[in-house]
């Protein structure tokens, strides 16, 4: 107990020594300004563009701009939170923006703004904007964010561009077109034994935004000008079929790798590059920085870079994206103080200063003509590209147009169908989707709704039932806080999502109407039971590999415990640490480690001994494989302990005259160690079973659900539903179906166990 | 002899466990005694050319990870305590009363066990908001007690039905309360399980990060798993901090662990209690 105290003490010291820290400051972590002023704005701002940035000068750049701020403006402060990186900051916003908890000023992806704009969350900032000041923003920033009557909704902060990235001493000339990237890439892969050229191809939006600037440049629009789809219309759709198909030449060509299908993160790029692995990839301004980080002069001095090869030479296009400060407050007086906060915070002085620090791609023509460290290469290349640069188009329906964009890529390269046919389905998906949204009708609010009481009313219901029909008041009274927890927060919601299940429902607390289309969606789409497939293989192999690894590892734990062997607490820690680390988390590590390029551990390892690269990633049977070897190795921690605490409730008796008898271990398994273990592992196989069933976590970062879908498992896809793509019913849906599956194998795996063994169910009544 | 070669193949077997079940986590010590360049750097180094504690120092000085840690204790250890709470109550009820309704309660803890937390996301977090409790501790912590309140019943009802009944007979018997006969012959005897259920509890508090991304707002209020990942950024992310703050918050985690698992570990074998 002393040991935690202390724990407990250090942890209550430094949390004190950090606080005080900043007492006298205007700026702190979470206030910057005066504490007694009146006025309160609320911020969430993202770590690596704040004052909490963990890199020395970003933070410097935003403290100076910041007490400035707060020496000028003594009647206000701000409550700043620095939010989990994109999409989970995404998913936040998504709820707080139905639930009305929006904070007053945010900091988001240029791209996500439609999201809020059809909502009509966003405040408009020209009231409060000089227009001499706005002209001296690149024209893609104003354009991008203005609405029809010229009402603009964000301040664009910083951008980025994508460019091509290549080996000066491999590739004297950079290639121009499609044609001299995919000969020039082919012939290095097949002489110089590296990925000629590596790009996005995983399961995510940079995969889709990184190629628009080939579909841009040939002419090509997503939606029209009223935010309609496209894309799969003449002359778009062609131009969409050859950048698809380019893109499958690229690996029937042999110029690309085929593990350009699990690249679903940039870093994955740079370290190949660093790695020595590749010649030429399609990759991120910010990614100089990576390189001449890591790489000595002489090797950096080797890379140039280019503008992205199009179909024709004449012809230059590259996305643009970067991050928006946006208003949300609704209130007059926040919504003008909000307003001059950021256009202070990025005024031309304080632009600069941060662009310097951040490295990142400065907005305003005067900061690229004014501050010396933007005059410097590659900062004037990067400043001519934007010019031809283009931002994702601002309609709402670019989330659904992107993740289909992402399968249609992934199935197109992977050869599972024909760009022609890939953009026909995407575009029919999309469409259906838009379709969808339009339907939806406004009918009052929520609180109108009587059926909106029925899983309520259900829930109190069934728990008074239970709670009464126990006639004795002693065991009523014990049973009343176990019930009322799980009737409030697991019954009542289940309930709940049932009924949502029935409505059409974007988010929680917008407007709905009943409907069975959520279903009937599901039910009419071939990839959903592909889903549930890689889902029943997936939960299958987990749970089979978790209870074997368990049992076996317990049986070693008990084994050395009962011969006093040194190292089994040891091992125990070892197999438990990997399950108490958050599953998102445990993806990345994955990631690090599966990368198939050189960089990657395994691959490193396997290059080694002369085998690969194997493609652990983006091959469809071992990335699901990878996917279930990262689950179990997480995993297998819960079903060891249980199991462990259940062998030993085996008297030493038992084993003492095992050894006597002289029982193989197999026969000490078989007779003594698993008849009274019988009940604790029916309880683990139905944990497990759910657990795996709920897992996405560590999913999400590994593969992204990729290579094309094939490991995208139901919760996957239920929880991108529910926060990527707004469809609140849909998830509920899927929920629901998951909840059958959940039902039907607990069921299925009692059954099994009770016409073994009857008798030693968890079920079965002990007599008292 | 015999003896001897098994001791040697239980070691060498643990040794090995060990050691694959930590690869990930020691590459995740060697990044965080990295700088920026030895992350990237090719080919890959076990044990970096100039280790440093740069990136411990500066998690816990100049991020707000000590706070992260701080409440991750708080609501970790109120949500444990909260469920066995109102877990043992139940379980020992269940376990040594027969009374109506009690095989359908049964059932539905048991179902109600199936509902993952993932699942039920988006109505309790219009629950939570509805009950005005979104970016509040005590939000969730009673969802984290609610969501482990079957599972911990379940558990302590076969510790308790372990308990030879002849000891609880003696108590009747000398006239003791309900309550006295839990607290004195009962608990006592099911220490391990509750040690079980508590790390079992702990550990899914400590890194749950659906339901905290949800249910928090406020920077000063987050968890280890969202503050870790609110070190992340778009562009560029820190690997070697990242590294060094997921380290440090797992720390505390395996301490409670080692301190806790003695329990489990001792209670069971003394060969009074038989399951």
């Amino acid at each position: 107990m002393t040991r935690l105290r202390h724990l407990l003490l250090g942890v209550v010291l430094l949390t004190a020594s950090a606080a005080s820290s900043g007492a006298q400051s205007l700026v702190t972590p979470v206030r910057v300004g005066h504490p007694d002023a009146p006025q309160k704005l609320t911020v969430w701002a993202q770590q690596d563009y704040s004052h909490l940035a963990a890199l020395p000068p970003i933070a410097a750049a935003f403290k100076g701009a910041l007490t400035d701020w707060a020496r000028a403006n003594p009647g206000v402060q701000l409550e700043v939170s620095m939010m989990p990186a994109l999409e989970q900051h995404k998913a936040k916003l998504l709820l707080a923006a139905a639930a009305n908890r929006l904070p007053d000023i945010a900091s988001i992806d240029s791209f996500w703004l439609p999201l809020f704009q059809a909502g009509g969350h966003l405040q408009a900032l020209n009231p409060y904007w000089p227009a001499e000041d706005r002209a001296d923003f690149l024209p893609f920033t104003i354009d991008t964010l203005s609405d029809k009557s010229g009402n603009i909704y964000g301040l664009w902060h910083e951008t980025d561009c994508r460019v091509l990235y290549y080996r000066k001493d491999l590739v004297p000339n950079p290639p121009r077109t499609w044609d001299e990237l995919i000969a020039t890439a082919s012939s290095i892969a097949k002489t110089r034994g590296v990925s000629g050229y590596l790009y996005n191809a995983g399961r995510w939006e940079a995969t889709v935004f990184d190629h628009l600037a080939m579909f841009w440049a040939q002419g090509g629009e997503l939606v029209d000008a009223e935010g309609a789809p496209i894309f799969g219309l003449p002359p778009h759709r062609d131009h969409l079929v050859r950048v698809l198909a380019f893109l499958r030449d690229t690996v029937r060509t042999g110029a690309s790798p085929r593990s350009v299908l699990a690249n679903n993160d940039y870093k994955q790029l740079s370290s190949a590059a660093i790695a020595g692995d590749v010649a030429m990839f399609l990759g991120g301004n910010w990614q100089v920085k990576e390189l001449k980080d890591a790489l000595s002069p002489d090797e950096f001095a080797k890379w140039g870079i280019a503008p992205i090869p199009q179909l024709r030479a004449d012809t230059v296009s590259t996305g643009t994206g970067g991050w928006v400060w946006v208003v949300f407050s609704k209130d007059p007086e926040k919504r003008r103080a909000a307003a001059r906060f950021i256009l202070d915070l990025e005024a031309a002085p304080n632009a600069a200063r941060i662009s310097a620090a951040t490295g990142h791609l400065p907005v305003r023509r005067s900061v690229y003509r004014d501050a010396p460290a933007f005059r410097e290469p590659p900062f004037p290349l990067f400043g001519d590209m934007l010019i031809s640069g283009k931002a994702r188009p601002a309609a709402a329906i670019y989330n659904a147009i992107s993740r289909e964009l992402q399968l249609a890529i992934g199935d197109a390269i992977a050869g599972n169908t024909t760009p022609e046919r890939a953009v026909d389905d995407a575009y029919r998906r999309v469409m259906d989707d838009y379709g969808r949204r339009r339907s939806v009708v406004v009918v009052g609010d929520a609180g109108a709704d009587p059926v909106a009481w029925v899983p309520g009313i259900l829930a109190a219901f069934l728990c008074t039932l239970v709670v009464v029909r126990a006639r004795d008041r002693g065991v009523q009274l014990w049973l009343v806080p176990a019930v009322a927890l799980a009737g409030v927060f697991l019954l009542y919601p289940a309930l709940e999502l049932v009924r949502m299940a029935f409505t059409d429902l974007t988010a929680p607390g917008s407007s709905y109407r009943y409907t069975t289309q959520g279903f009937r969606a599901l039910a009419g789409d071939p990839q959903f039971y592909g889903m549930i497939g890689v889902t029943l293989v997936f939960v299958a192999a987990s749970v089979a590999l978790q209870m074997a690894l368990g049992l076996l590892l317990a049986w070693l734990m008990d084994a050395a415990e009962r011969r006093h062997v040194m190292g089994a607490l040891t091992a125990r820690v070892a197999v438990v640490s990997a399950w108490v680390i958050p599953g998102v988390l445990i993806g990345v590590i994955w990631k690090i480690l599966l990368i198939e390029n050189r960089s990657g551990l395994v691959n490193y390892w396997f290059a080694q001994v002369g085998i690969g690269p194997v493609p652990l990633l983006s091959s469809t049977t071992l990335a699901l494989i990878s996917v279930i070897v990262a689950n179990t190795w997480r995993g297998t921690a819960f079903s060891m302990l249980m199991q462990y605490a259940g062998m030993r409730r085996v008297a030493v008796e038992l084993h003492e005259a095992a050894d006597l008898e002289g029982l193989s271990a197999w026969q000490r398994l078989r007779w003594v160690i698993l008849p009274p273990l019988a009940p604790v592992l029916l309880l683990n196989l139905l944990l497990i079973t759910i657990y795996s069933l709920n897992t996405f976590d560590l999913i999400l970062p590994l593969t992204g659900g990729g290579p094309a879908r094939r490991t995208e498992v139901v919760s996957l896809y239920m929880y991108r539903s529910a926060f990527y793509d707004l469809d609140a019913g849909k998830a509920a849906a899927i929920a629901v179906v998951m909840l059958g599956i959940n039902v039907t194998l607990a069921w299925a795996a009692m059954r099994m166990t009770l016409s073994r063994r009857s008798g030693t169910s968890v079920l079965s009544e002990k007599s008292a | 002899m015999r003896g001897h070669r098994r001791w040697w193949a239980i070691t060498a077997a643990l040794a090995g466990v060990t050691l694959v079940f930590l690869i990930p986590q020691l590459w995740l010590v060697s990044l965080s005694l990295k700088d920026k360049g030895g992350v990237y750097a090719y080919p890959p180094e076990w044990l970096p050319a100039h280790p440093s504690l740069a990136n411990y120092v500066f998690a816990l000085t100049g991020t707000q990870v000590p706070w992260y840690l701080w409440n991750s204790v708080k609501v970790s250890a109120l949500a444990t305590v909260l469920t066995l709470a109102a877990g043992v109550p139940a379980a020992f009820i269940l376990s040594r009363e027969r009374f109506r309704g009690r095989g359908p309660l049964l059932g539905v803890l048991l179902a109600v066990q199936m509902l993952s937390p993932v699942v039920l996301l988006l109505p309790l977090y219009s629950l939570i908001e509805r009950a005005n409790l979104l970016d509040t501790h005590a939000g969730l912590v009673l969802t984290y007690a609610a969501i482990q309140v079957p599972f911990t019943v379940w558990v302590l009802k076969n510790f308790f039905d372990a308990v030879p009944p002849a000891l609880f007979e003696a108590a009747r018997l000398d006239g003791a309360s309900r309550l006295r006969t839990l607290w004195s012959i009962a608990l006592p005897l099911v220490a391990p399980g509750l040690a079980a259920t508590a790390i079992f509890n702990l550990a899914a508090y400590w890194s749950e990060f659906g339901l905290a991304l949800v249910l928090l707002d406020s920077q000063s209020r987050f968890t280890i798993p969202l503050g870790v990942f609110s070190l992340q950024s778009a562009y560029d992310t820190e690997w070697q901090l990242v590294a060094a703050a997921s380290f440090i918050g797992l720390a505390p985690m395996m301490a409670a662990f080692i301190l806790l698992q003695r329990y489990f570990i001792t209670g069971l074998t003394a060969g009074a209690v038989k399951g």
